[in-house]
């Protein structure tokens, strides 16, 4: 039990290249954290700084309160699993779960006893005689998770250990990976690009971009209370609709300006008016926040036509042009319009984020 | 089924050279199972009147004992060379470092050096130590020969292997050379066996410095005993012919057995996980 420290680490590869830039984060004892953000985000870079297979250019590393910045990672009671899995082809299933035992030289019936331990928890007891190559993606990735458990380390690593399984299995692997964590409560760090990975496993998630943590926060905050437009853009499916507008007073009234039409945000008005900083703003909605309606039912609405519609069976995603841009609605079930049909969209403002299009920043949460 | 024309070509070409290629050993075979009188009298494509074993009897009577000096030196050069070898080939292809490239170049350049350029250094070297006209002697001449070989070939194979192995051990508690042996070099091994038969082959068919190093007769090793058998007034054919396949079957008998490794190790720069 640790929890693990990053203090204003920076990793440069070859003098050039940051990868990881002047990052801060404090990943408390149990909790699941997970790294988002898109490959080249610096993500894995930095769970391998934290796993010591990189040595940060600056900056320190704890876990457990102890600096291990210049500890090889043998010495940091850290467990990994690996985007490839990296199982040893040559051992066998035992050999693998028991490497890491029989290189700390444990008693050999010790050895087994946790090999076995571990291989019915999750249940690979069977394969145990198998070597790598006999077994499917499934059964590779519980082993390398039974190999990564069996020492009960401090920290537990995972990068991407579900990006080769098959749409089903990740499904059943990310609910089972998620309550083996909370009954083991290790404290565990996560990386992935999936967002929805992150938003259902996680207890806290950092997002971030070319090198820097944009946000970090729980699931909730993150899709309710972006700080980013990077972050709003990321999070969620469809992804929330982002437009570049500006801000209008006219007379007595407020507008959010498109490209082909304007929204009324005279309510919003108190708030965004001390915060602005120029006119250039990005408005941004999700998909499920937007309502068609037929008829204007309050000053918030604008009008636009059926573009395209995708059914998806639960929902349908319908895709009304506005102006000149492209508003994705979700809608439950089935919908009554047909492509072409004049609609107004209803924006919710209390669901209307707004940001800073030179500085990507909320300027309203 | 009926052979295309383009086949029948292919196929006819693949046995001229087949023949063309194997000719050599069927006159060595042959010849060896002559008499000295019948070597001279016969047509040295022309099978033996009668199988004589004479000719086999005395070449290894007296090429047995250097064919043993051969054994010992090969065997315990080669194995030196790959071990030396393989450590250096690994660090090569993993570890990034100031002055890995110059290093890899002089590797390349002792590898590459016509071999016969260090022939009178060697004797130098060797006698300067005491270790001239000894097996000790000759096998350090061969390790400090065909290392560079063992590290630049091995180098090859552990650049084929991902990385992620041994990160995998470092983070399960390994270090270094932990994750080298128990983790690389068993994942390596059809490519260190590739390594080991191109570095034994060598070391075996090696003539010059094995004729120049070694001037004692008790410590000669095979290929310079083999050229011995030739006689000084006349050529004992047979005899001559006799030992020269005494002396290829030791490799041959490797290529036989451990030739799918080799085949496997061969391939393993270009499929990428054919090493595996």
């Amino acid at each position: 039990m640790a929890d693990v420290k990053l203090d204003h680490v920076t990793k440069i590869f070859g003098g050039r290249v940051v990868a990881v830039d002047n990052i801060t984060l404090h990943i408390r004892d149990g909790e699941f954290f997970v790294l988002l953000g898109p490959s080249g985000c610096g993500k894995t870079t930095t769970l391998r700084i934290i796993a010591g297979l990189e040595k940060p250019t600056a900056g320190r590393v704890y876990i457990g309160g102890v600096d291990v910045t210049d500890l090889p990672p043998k010495d940091r009671d850290v467990a990994m699993v690996f985007q490839s899995y990296a199982l040893y082809p040559h051992m066998t299933v035992y050999d693998n779960i028991a490497f890491p035992l029989k290189i700390r030289k444990m008693p050999k019936h010790e050895i087994d006893r946790r090999v076995r331990e571990v291989a019915r928890m999750l249940y690979i007891e069977d394969l145990l005689d198998r070597k790598p190559a006999q077994l499917s993606g499934g059964q590779q990735q519980r082993v390398a998770l039974a190999r990564a458990l069996v020492r009960q380390p401090k920290v537990f690593l995972f990068d991407e250990p579900l990006s080769n399984l098959d749409a089903k299995l990740r499904i059943e692997a990310r609910a089972f990976l998620k309550r083996l964590q909370k009954e083991l409560k290790i404290t565990t760090v996560y990386v992935t690009h999936d967002q929805a990975e992150a938003m259902t496993m996680a207890d806290r998630i950092a997002v971030m971009n070319a090198g820097k943590v944009i946000q970090v926060g729980t699931p909730d905050d993150i899709y309710w209370k972006p700080t980013h437009v990077f972050v709003a853009g990321f999070i969620g499916a469809p992804s929330m609709n982002l437009v570049d507008v500006s801000y209008v007073e006219k007379e007595d009234k407020v507008y959010l300006q498109g490209p082909g039409f304007e929204l009324d945000i005279t309510p919003l008005a108190s708030v965004v008016r001390p915060r602005l900083k120029h006119t250039e703003l990005i408005m941004g909605v999700r998909p499920e926040h937007l309502e068609i309606v037929d008829r204007p039912v309050d000053p918030h609405c604008v009008p636009g036509e059926v573009y395209v519609i995708e059914p998806l069976g639960a929902e349908t995603i319908v895709n009304v042009r506005v102006g000149d841009s492209i508003f994705k609605v979700r809608v439950l079930g089935a919908v009554k319009y047909n492509v072409g049909d004049k609609v107004y969209l209803h924006f919710d403002l209390n669901r209307v984020y707004i940001f800073d299009r030179k500085t990507g920043e909320a300027i309203i949460i | 089924m009926r052979l295309s024309i383009k086949m029948a070509i292919a196929y006819l070409v693949l046995v001229l050279m087949s023949i063309f290629w194997l000719l050599p050993f069927y006159i060595a075979l042959v010849t060896s199972l002559k008499t000295h009188r019948e070597t001279y009298v016969t047509n040295v494509l022309q099978p033996p009147s009668h199988i004589y074993l004479g000719a086999w009897i005395e070449a290894w009577n007296r090429v047995s004992r250097a064919f043993f000096n051969s054994i010992v030196v090969s065997i315990s050069s080669t194995l030196l060379c790959v071990l030396i070898g393989s450590l250096g080939g690994y660090y090569l292809a993993r570890f990034r470092f100031r002055g890995a490239n110059a290093l890899f170049f002089m590797i390349a350049v002792g590898a590459f050096i016509p071999y016969y350029v260090l022939l009178i250094p060697m004797t130098r070297l060797l006698a300067s130590i005491g270790l001239f006209g000894t097996l000790p002697g000759l096998i350090i001449a061969y390790v400090i020969l065909f290392s560079p070989w063992a590290a630049l070939i091995s180098s090859a194979f552990f650049l084929a292997i991902p990385r992620d192995f041994e990160e995998a051990a470092y983070v399960d508690g390994a270090s270094p050379l932990q994750a080298f042996f128990r983790v690389v070099l068993p994942i390596a091994l059809p490519g260190i066996v590739s390594t080991t038969i191109i570095v034994f082959m060598n070391i075996w068919n090696e003539f010059l410095f094995a004729v120049s190093l070694i001037t004692d007769p008790t410590y000669r090793t095979i290929q310079p005993e083999i050229a011995n058998l030739r006689g000084t007034t006349t050529v004992a054919w047979n005899t001559l012919m006799a030992g020269s396949l005494i002396g290829v079957l030791p490799p041959t008998i490797i290529c036989l057995f451990l030739g799918r490794y080799f085949i496997r190790g061969l391939l393993a720069g270009t499929l990428r996980g054919a090493a595996r």
